[in-house]
């Protein structure tokens, strides 16, 4: 099978994908052209949200952008709903990538849940004590791993202080060079462009970015297919 | 005002993953689990409805960025992205946080919560108050251009002839 015919797949038998289309019932609380919020059938407590977006994404890493800022912003507007209809006293905004995160269903979500005072949700982050060698080793990777996902230059390993003062030239350069390569591409070949990007956002552009490890994290939860 | 840690961890800059001039990331300084990363908004906030829309927005995309990291640095198998809005969600600090989880088998962490059962009356009651306050979703918050650097000059002259009008003044009196 092609992927393109697996994706298909996937999204037929997706419940998600189908209550986005209207095909199946819900209690929908809030939709526009990119999400739909819906009311968990099973909520942690009354007035639980699902924030989905319309398009089929299986984990967070493969979803653009500015559908993702686009969530942001409106699981805020639902949470401030949540504390005026509901009177709730707090708010949950949680994501879980991956089965050992908690993932259920094969379609990306974001749950917004209202909370009340010595309500049994649960939901607490124990704080812990790490050991400084841990921490500056944790730091160490993340940092370099943060760069190279978010497309700024990999820093040295000496960290000495001019690295601190450059970065500001380096970002400019970068974004001058970027631009410019995406105005030459856009003149080129406006029209080859646009195809291919599109199908990239579902199924190609993630594995790129993130390696092979987050499509076996996805796989997980589609069984395979 | 009293100092807020958070504030203090951002402008210490020394745990920092990275900042721009809207947030900043950065190890939590009492992790839940190893790796656990905390995005902030720069400016102080105490709650996600005081955090302006387009920063929230770029937290999240951000905390995106910060999960994909994790799946690579710390060979994660997932990862959770929470938000505490408040004292009775869990909220200890007094400044809006986005957490980044890894997570891995077996590892001590329990987010999952027993759903609740709910009459269908119940249901319908919330879904109709839910509807009538998400109507005002929608007109989200963008960030200001930067205003532009002329008024800064024009400022000046004003003081100047302010200060030469009252010079004027001092020795027109006898």
């Amino acid at each position: 099978m092609m992927p393109e015919e697996m994706a298909g797949d996937a999204k037929q038998q997706c419940i998600f994908c189908h209550i986005a289309a209207g095909r199946v019932a819900s209690r929908k609380v809030y939709e526009d052209d990119k999400v739909v919020a819906v009311l968990d059938i099973n909520p942690g407590n009354p007035g639980h949200v699902l924030l989905v977006p319309k398009e089929h994404f299986v984990i967070m890493p493969q979803i653009p952008e500015d559908i993702l800022q686009h969530m942001g912003m409106v699981a805020k507007g639902i949470s401030h709903a949540q504390l005026r209809a509901l009177k709730a006293q707090g708010t949950n905004i949680f994501v879980a990538n991956g089965v050992v995160a908690g993932q259920r269903a094969q379609h990306f979500m974001m749950h917004v849940i209202p909370r009340m005072d010595k309500d049994d949700v649960g939901l607490v982050l124990p704080a812990r004590a790490m050991r400084p060698e841990d921490e500056q080793q944790a730091h160490k990777l993340l940092k370099k791993a943060l760069s190279k996902a978010l497309g700024l230059k990999v820093p040295d390993e000496q960290e000495s202080h001019k690295d601190e003062q450059v970065p500001h030239e380096q970002k400019n350069e970068k974004a001058v060079k970027e631009a410019a390569k995406e105005r030459k591409t856009a003149e080129k070949e406006p029209l080859e462009e646009q195809e291919p990007a599109k199908k990239e956002i579902g199924t190609k552009a993630p594995s790129k970015k993130a390696g092979a490890n987050l499509d076996d994290i996805a796989k997980l939860l589609t069984g395979g297919r | 005002m009293t100092t807020c840690e958070v504030c203090e961890l951002v402008k210490d800059k020394k745990k920092l993953l990275f900042e721009d001039d809207k947030l900043a990331i950065t190890l939590a300084p009492k992790p839940a689990v190893a790796g656990h990363v905390w995005l902030v908004p720069k400016e102080h906030a105490a709650i996600l409805e005081q955090v302006p829309d387009f920063v929230t927005g770029k937290l999240f995309d951000k905390a995106n960025k910060v999960s994909i990291a994790v799946f690579e640095a710390l060979g994660a198998e997932g990862t959770n992205i929470m938000v505490s809005n408040g004292v009775a969600a869990g909220q200890s600090t007094n400044h809006c946080i986005v957490s980044v989880l890894p997570r891995r088998e077996n590892d001590g962490l329990n987010l999952a919560w027993q759903p609740k059962q709910l009459s269908e009356e119940e249901m319908s009651t919330i879904e109709l108050k839910l509807k009538e306050e998400t109507k005002n979703i929608g007109a989200f918050e963008k960030e200001k251009p930067k205003p532009k650097e002329l008024p800064k000059p024009e400022e000046v002259k004003e003081a100047e002839e302010e200060v030469n009008y009252l010079l004027k003044q001092l020795k027109r009196m006898p």
